[in-house]
């Protein structure tokens, strides 16, 4: 039973980033070699991040994380490529996600109404 | 709209007339006359002139106009007087009632939601005439050519009026006769089995493809095209497709001018790519032809899937497969080369699931494949399609996507549905050889909550069963793709004829299940259960009269399920394997091993040698071994052989039994295997009449207290053979099986006729 | 013609008298019967001018009785006839209404949400110092409220399967597109959580000075300062209980 491998979001192939000229290139040309990024940083947005993994399913344990590459391209003040990251799995740490939830309003149909209403409510109008 | 057309343009004119062009003039007053509905300041707003304007015939005919679009005058006239424009109208009058005459086959509810006109909403000649047309399109929808509707208008008080539309139905228009011209390889007959629309027979009452609808016939030339191109004809051609109506305008003439072209096979297949790290002969295996065959599109089509896909798999995340066709007119040959390009990169920015009114937004997004942010790739998109559609809860399911404004390289999923409804109210009446007559009431609800939980719940009484069932299922325990499910059951069961004793059990069972892939499913039960046998005959055999009577099972088992069969419902083809083992003896006062093997192989042989494809083989295969651990298994949980295992034989007819008192004790293995062939009737496929020829074999094993003296018993094949025949009549299937036994013991208890019928309702 | 079977027997009978008794229907809140009278002040008498207060009495029957669809078709009719009549802005308020008391659970279809907010914004536009534009402002706001939320329902659904970057886009979405809304505090700090969890810390203090800037008082940036400064340590603050770790089953169905 072959558990395929699922690659996610976007990771630039290796002679794409080699092109890569620091002090020179632009955000137009990153644009161009690498393709738009998957996030940028917030309230500054002077990095740009190209975020990709790959994970495995395998009958009903938890989707697992294979491995994940992270590319952080900076750029300096007059948008020139400052400096590039590799990170990868093992830089990021472990976190309980937290529970709590803002709460909502929207009608939330009690069980009966949900159980019988909908016995031939949708049936298409039969035209003879 | 003649008479309010000219209306109109007199009133243009008087008006023209009436001003010389060039006397300025303002206007300091505009009167409006005639108006009883409709409040004056409602007149102003339409109108482009105010007061204080100096006078402009453009903006005054513009008002007109304005006017006249609003529906709501049937004329209107303006006259300049002096300062005062007087803006005469007359409105149109209120519909007071509709009413429709002579219509029989369509009923009035439904007209009524055709048709624009309402109770209440203005009268004008025009919407009475596109009302008439869309009754005439509505009535020509359902094959009804000869139809005529005239529409009367009763005037009443107070500018209101009646309206009635007397609508001449005429007999229906049907298809009388499908010819076909250059049909050389296939007759007739046989391309009238391809086309979707019927020629008119006596039996086709209840179908509605006997008659002439426009869209069925530009998707028969489509079922004609594929059926060639399916058979290697690949310049076959649809010349012309016409309907003639008949003078009398009660019957269609259809005919389809083809020309069939030459038979074409395969010629050699090529694979190439320009992606770097890909070797395409590796990829040789997922095509399903080769040089030589005959040359069918559907294989071509499925080839560029799976290379698609099997690309997909191996980390290409962007590919692109296009079959390169060369044809060889006089070899007759068609060479591919399947070219496997890198295709556009694009990445996922964002997926919509809209129409989801009752399901949650999870239980659909869940199933796709691709989450946000990921490579775009249209197999996997297919795929996703595919397992929303199997969720059984829509009606349509729509996957599509469009460029997205925000970044050229991104693309916004939109996922469509439309819900069906998934509650069934069940009622069911039926009678059975095993358990006599029958009624059943079912609840079910495959969509509890729009969680995607399925929930049911079924009562039944016979006059030897009566059951009831609670069964609830969770498809994502704990979020993962594990079916978890609870089931509550009680029977009551009177064997009092097969073995003179009845039972009565109460049960619960958890369920967990999951898939390892496609076919393969693993699921894990635990049963807790309280069985009792009540009011044993005086004259029953002493050996069930020594059973304890209440007995409490506590058992855990599991099942594996290899399934490779083309539908679950109706399999044709492909094949099917279990294999189950549970333990009885946590706790509880049975303790016993059991072991359960099943198979079953479909062959559409009338595919296979192009006989007519209703011939179908069906092997089936069954093997149950169980022996008790350190106590004997207690009767009701033993094998029986005869029935519906065993046709030809009564219930457990075959089964050990006690000497003298001839009550059925059952055995510790069993095994059974039966072949069917389905028979084709010569009879139209309408009348739902279904014919097979079966085979039937079983072997049973002794019970552990077996003892020679006073029991019957004989570990020796049975073998049984027959004929029968299903009628899926309109009230439900009626099933009606001959069997006779061929190889028995002299003990064993027959039964040549079996009948069941049931209908759901 | 065929008069039609449940058809009220066609009596006669003067407007007042017929209007009062739709009246006395609509008090004692039979909704249905109350809409019924009104439509047959206004077929007996379309002409006088009850039966213009009658069409919009009707809808707001039909409305009262939760009939949303057939008050919207109403409603359309008295806006079509009657454009310029006084009670036209409670008209178009009352629409508004029609769909927005359908919105319905985050996690399903926002369609109604988005016709709600399209029709109250028409109130707004069409008569800005009507006395229904604050109400419906107020209303616009709470839609575009729930529609974060659904945002924020489906950024958490990725987060679970930890698709991070599929739920650092979504929250970043309600960060920027829905600013004003309830959701922006926990929005921030599950973007401060995924950046920790994919390794950026630095992108995750910015965001949490953010956080603590816009929402000093807020639970979520409590979480994101122990996040970010105490790590897993509770942090010094007094009265600060530790954050509810997600709940037990989850930690249970870790080791599954």
């Amino acid at each position: 039973c072959s558990n395929d491998i699922n690659p996610h979001g976007n990771l630039p192939t290796t002679e794409a980033l080699g092109q890569i000229q620091e002090g020179v290139h632009t955000r137009t040309d990153i644009q161009a070699l690498l393709g738009t990024p998957s996030a940028t940083s917030m309230f500054g947005g002077e990095t740009w991040f190209y975020i990709s993994n790959e994970t495995t399913q395998v009958a009903f344990f938890k989707p697992k994380e294979l491995e994940r590459t992270i590319i952080a391209v900076h750029f300096d003040d007059n948008g020139r490529v400052k400096g590039i990251d590799h990170l990868s799995k093992d830089d990021g740490q472990q976190v309980d996600i937290v529970g709590r939830e803002t709460p909502t309003r929207g009608n939330d149909s009690s069980i009966v109404q949900e159980l019988f209403g909908n016995i031939g409510r949708f049936a298409p109008k039969t035209v003879d | 709209a003649a008479q309010s057309a000219g209306g109109q343009r007199a009133a243009a004119q008087r008006g023209g007339a009436f001003t010389a062009p060039g006397l300025g003039g303002t206007i300091d007053r505009i009167v409006i006359e005639g108006t009883q509905r409709i409040d004056p300041e409602t007149v102003l707003t339409y109108m482009t002139v105010r007061e204080g304007d100096v006078y402009d015939a453009g903006k005054v005919d513009r008002s007109l106009k304005n006017l006249f679009e609003t529906g709501l005058f049937a004329d209107v006239s303006m006259r300049h007087e002096g300062g005062r424009l007087v803006v005469s109208v007359a409105e149109n009058p209120i519909i007071n009632r509709i009413a429709f005459e002579g219509n029989r086959r369509i009923k009035d509810p439904q007209l009524e939601t055709e048709i624009q006109l309402r109770p209440r909403v203005v009268y004008t000649r025009a919407k009475v005439q596109e009302d008439v047309q869309r009754i005439l399109e509505l009535y020509r929808r359902s094959g009804r050519y000869a139809v005529s509707v005239e529409p009367k208008v009763i005037a009443l008080d107070q500018n209101r009026v009646d309206l009635a539309f007397e609508i001449n139905e005429g007999p229906s228009t049907t298809v009388r006769r499908i010819s076909f011209v250059g049909n050389k390889v296939y007759d007739d007959s046989a391309l009238r089995e391809v086309v979707e629309t019927s020629e008119e027979a006596w039996y086709r009452f209840l179908s509605s493809t006997d008659t002439y609808d426009p869209d069925r016939l530009t998707y028969d030339r489509e079922l004609l095209r594929r059926h060639y191109l399916k058979n290697g004809y690949a310049d076959f051609q649809v010349k012309s497709a016409i309907a003639e109506l008949s003078t009398d305008r009660q019957a269609f003439f259809m005919t389809f001018t083809v020309s069939e072209g030459e038979r074409y096979r395969f010629g050699p297949v090529g694979l190439e790519t320009t992606l770097a790290e890909l070797d395409p002969e590796a990829l040789r295996g997922v095509i399903t032809f080769k040089d030589g065959d005959w040359y069918s599109a559907d294989k071509v089509e499925a080839a560029v899937q799976k290379l698609t896909d099997e690309v997909g798999n191996r980390g290409f995340a962007f590919v692109d497969v296009k079959p390169r066709v060369t044809r060889d007119a006089d070899k007759r040959t068609i060479a591919i080369t399947f070219q496997i390009d890198e295709g556009p990169r694009a990445f996922v920015e964002r997926i919509d699931i809209n129409g989801n009114v009752r399901t949650l937004d999870e239980v659909v997004r869940r199933e796709m494949m691709l989450s946000e942010g990921d490579a775009f790739n249209s197999a996997k998109l297919r795929r996703s399609r595919q397992r929303i559609q199997d969720l059984g809860f829509f009606e349509k399911v729509e996957v599509n996507n469009e460029p997205s404004p925000t970044a050229p390289d991104r693309t916004v999923v939109k996922v469509d549905v439309t819900e069906k409804s998934t509650g069934e109210v069940s009622f069911g009446v039926g009678w059975s050889s095993s358990v006599g007559a029958i009624i059943e009431v079912g609840l079910r609800e495959r969509n509890l909550l729009g969680r995607g939980q399925d929930l049911k719940a079924s009562v039944s009484w016979a006059q030897r069963r009566s059951q009831v069932d609670i069964s609830f299922t969770e498809p994502y325990f704990l979020d993962r793709r594990l079916r978890a499910g609870v089931d509550l059951y009680a029977i009551e069961r009177d064997l009092k004829k097969e073995s003179s004793y009845d039972y009565r059990t109460y049960g619960t069972a958890l369920r967990l299940g999951y898939n390892y892939n496609e076919n393969l499913g693993h699921t894990f039960k635990y049963t807790a259960e309280f069985n009792e046998i009540t009011d044993v005959k005086s004259d029953a055999s002493r050996f069930i009269k020594n059973q304890d009577d209440k007995t409490y099972l506590s058992m855990i088992g599991h099942v594996l399920t290899y399934d490779r069969r083309d539908s679950k419902l109706d399999p044709k083809d492909g094949y099917v394997l279990s294999l189950g083992n549970d333990m009885a003896g946590l706790g509880g006062s049975e303790y016993f091993l059991r072991s359960d093997a099943k198979a079953a192989y479909y062959a559409p042989i009338g595919d296979w040698f192009d006989w007519n494809p209703t011939w179908g083989l069906t092997v089936k295969g069954g093997a149950g071994y169980m022996f008790g651990l350190g106590k004997d298994v207690n009767i009701n949980q033993r094998y029986n052989l005869g029935g519906t295992n065993l046709r030809g034989f009564a219930n457990a007819g075959a089964s050990p039994r006690d000497a003298d008192t001839d009550d059925a004790l059952g055995g510790n293995w069993v095994t059974t295997g039966s072949v069917e062939v389905a028979v084709p009737l010569g009879l139209p496929a309408e009348l739902g009449l279904s014919g097979r020829l079966f085979s039937d074999f079983g072997m049973i094993g002794k019970p552990d207290d077996f003892d020679e003296a006073l029991m019957d018993g004989a570990v020796s094949p049975r073998l049984s053979a027959g004929a029968g025949v299903t009628w899926v009549s309109p009230v439900g299937p009626i099933s009606v099986d001959l069997g006779y036994p061929l190889v028995k013991e002299k003990f064993d208890k027959t039964e040549v006729f079996r009948l069941s019928f049931g209908s759901r309702f | 013609c065929s008069s039609k079977k449940d058809e009220p027997e066609y009596v006669e009978r003067p407007v007042e008298e017929l209007y009062n008794e739709a009246v006395d229907l609509l008090n004692t809140s039979s909704y249905a019967l109350a809409a019924k009278a009104f439509d047959e002040v206004e077929r007996q008498h379309p002409y006088s001018s009850w039966a213009t207060k009658a069409q919009i009495m009707s809808a707001y029957a039909l409305y009262e009785n939760e009939a949303y669809d057939d008050a919207v078709v109403a409603i359309n009719r008295f806006i079509e006839l009657h454009p310029g009549n006084r009670d036209i802005a409670y008209a178009y308020y009352l629409r508004g209404l029609c769909y927005y008391e359908q919105i319905s659970d985050v996690r399903r279809d926002q369609q109604i949400t988005r016709q709600a907010m399209s029709n109250l914004r028409d109130v707004v536009t069409r008569f800005p110092d009507s006395p229904y534009a604050r109400d419906a402002r107020l209303k616009i706001d709470l839609a575009r409220d729930h529609i974060a939320g659904k945002e924020m329902s489906v950024g958490r659904f990725y987060l679970k399967r930890q698709d991070f970057l599929a739920a650092l886009n979504r929250f970043r979405v309600v960060v920027e597109q829905y600013d004003q809304t309830t959701h922006v505090p926990e929005a921030l700090y599950r973007m401060v959580e995924i950046n920790t969890l994919l390794g950026l810390p630095d992108e995750a203090k910015r965001v949490a000075a953010v956080l603590g800037h816009n929402f000093p008082g807020s639970d979520w940036y409590g979480d994101a300062y122990r996040l970010i400064t105490g790590e897993k340590v509770p942090s010094a603050t007094e009265g600060a209980e530790p954050p509810p770790s997600s709940s037990w089953t989850d930690s249970l169905t870790g080791w599954l």
